[in-house]
């Protein structure tokens, strides 16, 4: 019987080891399988449970893990006592629910107060053995500096969120991301570029207003697309961590989170039919968001998103560091 | 030929080894001072190349890490003229306290660098900047406090440790501050903030009680849960100058609160908020006798990427 070389074989034996099975698995993946054991309902209760447990200032009840990490605009800190639950004073009715079986994730975009004002809340929850693991909060108060905030009372989720897709609508969760990172791409150095489709009716609610039909950037061109093609977000120097940890295929939802970095290494700049813009602020800045897309046909037809300002270039604890923006 | 030290010299001359170090005789105060000057004459014209970088650099702005090039560097940036230069040849800090611009809209920016071997390994900004909700004192009609300036200190005999227990005896005052002091603040004690006065004017603290002592001895800053990430990188024991850098938490859970004479106070932010801060604080005849310094608003709890 031919012998093996002494180190081959220490190799072989290693690779064959603990380690060796660990990294078998698909990158990132505890296990080969995935298990949901909490469906949507599951899921969107998990949310429910947590805003309760949250306005009760008791998060005994809230059903997590105890290794949970929960970060309120992009800031770890300890579950209980700090951030939103030392504040928060009701939850309000009325939200936009969005749960993902395959990730275990649930987010609920709705307005909550804090000692009576009202606040825009975007939440993201991670489930794993019914329990929650990830608690990220985008929370956009007042006062702060210039930005969208919508009258909290006249506030209405589109219904056409909550549609279940037709067959031909439906799109795979690739190319739903997909669609969702084309948005994002379009609005990095916005030049009249557009990366992704968007249906002609496409509507955006941003902070409770609409930025599309009425509010913000409404004043100079109205829609979607439109705006994308005028150059409106060039101050976008980067659409940085993007993650897309929610896609619900039946009814064509993505929700994802990401930074827009505001450079500012200019305060005007020139749209494409030749308008002159001034920037708001003349300082670098940063909008750190957690944002839906409702996608049809593999066309964006509506857009809901909370976001608020953060120091210029934040990390995010959740997404990788930032090192694809080192040398930009 | 090798050449063999006794066990007991060579631990003795590892005990040491950090002091010696620490004296960073590569750098004095005007080597220091010259590389502060000329990375601020850099960052105006946006030309970083010619400065004396280590191979390690690590620079922030607000408290968030980023490359030389990005954030201020990029934004049109200026700087006024004057300011003041705080080096510690001990340290191997210094830091220039001053007025900058971003197209041309003025910020106050307190910057620290560190310097080791003559070559600059770190970089720490803060621009307290018009527009946020942290107060902002109009640059038209600042005035930097005068005891800055002044040299040299009565306080000179104190030693360092001295220096820093006043400033930290400070910040453990204004901490959940309900009246009790933990330092020595002089009656007519001044503080400015973004080039706004706290303790006198019509702030809204001056309107309650005037100078730094009776702010704290009536609880105006019980708002003001933790002061953390405390640092202390500059220290000029012979014009009695302390640069403190920190955290401070607004977790806010109230807005309403009564000053220790029985008067209805109210936060002014009713939302869980941090301030990062760099503060000069002048000592003279053992007492903190004026503070002036950069508070930067800045979400909950944000965590130091210089010490926590």
């Amino acid at each position: 019987m031919p012998k093996m070389p002494l180190m081959p074989l220490l190799l072989f034996c290693t690779l064959l080891g603990g380690h060796g099975i660990v990294q078998a698995q698909a990158p990132g993946q505890p296990s080969a399988v995935s298990k949901t054991n909490c469906d949507r309902d599951c899921l969107l209760e998990f949310t429910r449970n947590y805003l309760r447990a949250l306005a009760n200032h008791d998060p005994d009840s809230a059903r997590l893990s105890d290794t949970v990490v929960f970060s309120e605009n992009n800031v770890t800190m300890p579950v209980g006592n700090d951030g939103l639950w030392g504040t928060l004073s009701k939850v309000r009715d009325g939200a936009l629910e969005v749960a993902d079986t395959r990730t275990g994730n649930a987010a609920w975009f709705g307005i909550v107060e804090e000692h009576g004002n009202p606040a825009y809340l975007a939440l993201r929850l991670k489930v794993e053995n019914r329990l929650v693991t990830e608690i990220e909060t985008i929370v956009n108060r007042l006062p702060d500096m210039p930005k969208p905030f919508g009258d909290p009372d006249q506030v209405v989720h589109d219904a056409s969120w909550d549609d279940l897709l037709d067959k031909e609508e439906l799109r795979p969760r690739e190319r739903l991301v997909a669609v969702a990172d084309g948005y994002f791409s379009t609005v990095e150095l916005n030049d009249g570029q557009v990366f992704t489709d968007f249906t002609d009716d496409c509507g955006r609610l941003e902070n409770g207003i609409s930025t599309t039909s009425n509010g913000g950037s409404a004043s100079i061109a109205q829609g979607c697309e439109q705006q994308f093609k005028l150059g409106i977000y060039r101050i976008n120097k980067r659409v940085r961590e993007r993650r897309y940890p929610l896609v619900d295929e039946e009814r064509g939802i993505v929700v994802a989170s990401g930074f827009f970095d505001h450079a500012n290494t200019f305060d005007r700049y020139t749209l494409t039919d030749g308008r002159e813009m001034k920037t708001v602020l003349k300082w670098p800045n940063s909008i750190s968001l957690l944002e839906a897309f409702k996608i049809r046909g593999g066309k964006i037809s509506r857009i809901e998103a909370v976001f608020t300002y953060v120091p210029y270039f934040m990390p995010s604890p959740f997404a990788h560091a930032n090192v694809d923006f080192q040398t930009r | 030929m090798l050449i063999r030290l006794p066990s007991a010299l060579a631990a003795a001359l590892l005990v040491c080894a950090p002091a010696v170090l620490a004296q960073n005789p590569s750098c004095d105060a005007a080597c220091l001072t010259s590389i502060a000057e000329r990375y601020l004459q850099d960052v105006a014209r946006q030309d970083a190349s010619g400065l004396p970088w280590a191979d390690r650099v690590r620079y922030t702005e607000n408290n968030v890490a980023m490359m030389i090039g990005d954030g201020f560097w990029g934004a049109g940036p200026g700087v006024s003229a004057g300011g003041l230069f705080l080096p510690d040849a001990i340290t191997g800090n210094i830091v220039w306290f001053g007025i900058t611009s971003e197209h041309g809209q003025a910020a106050y920016h307190g910057l620290r660098l560190r310097v080791q071997d003559a070559q600059i390994t770190e970089v720490e900004s803060y621009l307290g900047r018009e527009g946020t909700p942290e107060v902002f004192g109009k640059v038209d009609q600042y005035r930097p406090e005068p005891a800055f300036a002044e040299r040299p200190s009565s306080a000179a005999g104190l030693s360092r440790e001295q220096l820093v227990a006043l400033v930290d005896g400070y910040f453990n005052s204004k901490q959940q501050n309900n009246g009790q002091v933990f330092t020595a603040v002089a009656a007519d004690c001044r503080q400015q903030t973004n080039g706004k006065s706290i303790t006198s004017g019509d702030h809204w603290a001056a309107t309650v009680a005037r100078g730094c002592a009776a702010q704290l001895r009536a609880g105006l800053f019980k708002p003001v849960d933790r002061i953390r990430a405390r640092r202390y990188p500059v220290i000029d024991e012979k014009r009695g100058i302390v640069v403190a850098l920190s955290i401070e938490d607004h977790a806010t859970r109230f807005v309403d609160y009564v000053s220790t004479d029985g008067k209805p106070l109210a936060v002014e932010v009713e939302y869980p908020n941090s301030r990062g801060r760099l503060d000069l604080f002048k000592i003279s005849e053992g007492e903190i006798v004026a503070i002036e310094g950069v508070s930067v608003f800045l979400p909950y709890y944000i965590h130091s990427l210089w010490q926590d």
